[in-house]
């Protein structure tokens, strides 16, 4: 069930990057606001971390008005790939568990 | 001001604890973990009053248990890849010796023990490489039993004894003699060959579970078959 939040977690973050390049700060705030995702603002890092050593997100820093100088995630082109595939996997498998388990309910 | 000094040693033990707990990442991504942790509490810090001491508790609540963060980045949870090599482990340590002595020659000459040696140790060297293994699992596949069959190997390929006996005639001892060949009591010849046999098979089985589980562990689809 980790194995299957942090798969997740990591591609939604590539989702949002998808948009457009954003900070950590943004990212772990609308990430610990979605129910489930992710543990804590914290573990956001672990992932961003993980996301950039298989370079899926490249990083740059730029200053900021309100506050030290934030380090921006961009999608990379492997990145974009990955969030492709995953959203065409997902679609299967949502379908699949929810049919599962509205066969399951009705039983 | 004193306030003020209470909230940074607050931020500066929570660093410090997560620093502590991310022990065994390695360096450079210890600190850039920290270094970016520390930049969100900075940006968390910039919408609150320097003095609100409540406001920096509930940003350090929300970052999370420094633990949980480490857990999240694998501490305490080692990574375990499985190489290709890994599934030829049992194997090399059980026959790579075997083939190794086979390939120098299978002879008594000094050359095909080495050999017979090197195809044994390079099993050795990818079970305590490996990051599957254990380090009981490492050690019960290079010590149960040194060689894996080659012992056994040796000791079956090599030429029968030849004994004989002579007497001297009344009232002399007799003698005997063998030439060639290696002699052992019967007893500790079974018990020798059984050792050599059957330790290296259950080694060799016991690894190639070891390898089986840890490879459904890591696939979705294993546990799932």
């Amino acid at each position: 069930m980790a194995q299957l939040r942090r798969g997740t977690a990591e591609h939604c973050v590539l989702a949002l990057l998808h948009q457009g390049e954003r900070y950590g700060f943004d990212l772990a705030r609308i990430l610990a606001g979605a129910d489930g995702l992710i543990a804590s603002e914290g573990t956001i890092y672990p992932l961003l971390a993980r996301l950039r050593r298989n370079g899926l997100v490249e990083t740059t820093w730029q200053e900021s008005t309100a506050g030290p100088p934030r380090r921006y995630y961009r999608i990379t082109e492997a990145g974009e790939r990955s969030l492709a595939s995953f959203i065409d996997y997902w679609k299967v498998f949502r379908d699949t568990v929810d049919h599962i388990l509205g066969e399951g309910s009705t039983a | 001001m004193k306030i003020r000094q209470g909230t940074d040693d607050m931020v500066e033990r929570y660093l410090d604890e997560l620093d502590a707990a991310l022990r065994g990442l390695p360096p450079e991504v210890r600190r850039q973990m920290v270094e970016d942790v520390a930049g969100h509490i900075a940006e968390g810090r910039t919408g609150l009053d320097p003095l609100d001491e409540a406001g920096l508790r509930s940003l350090l609540d929300r970052m999370g248990d420094p633990e949980a963060i480490a857990a999240e980045a694998g501490i305490g949870m080692p990574l375990r890849l499985e190489r290709h090599v890994d599934a030829w482990v049992p194997w090399l340590l059980l026959f790579g010796g075997v083939v190794g002595y086979v390939v120098g020659g299978a002879g008594p000459a000094p050359l095909s023990l080495v050999v017979g040696v090197v195809g044994w140790l390079g099993g050795v060297v990818a079970l305590g490489s490996s990051t599957i293994f254990s380090m009981r699992d490492k050690l019960l596949g290079t010590f149960v039993v040194p060689g894996g069959l080659l012992g056994l190997f040796v000791l079956a390929t090599r030429p029968v004894a030849i004994c004989g006996s002579s007497s001297g005639g009344p009232g002399r001892p007799t003698v005997e003699q063998c030439v060639g060949g290696t002699v052992l009591p019967p007893a500790v010849g079974v018990l020798a060959f059984v050792a050599l046999l059957v330790l290296p098979f259950l080694t060799a089985i016991h690894l190639e579970h070891v390898r089986r589980r840890s490879s459904q562990r890591r696939s979705p689809s294993g546990q799932v078959a």
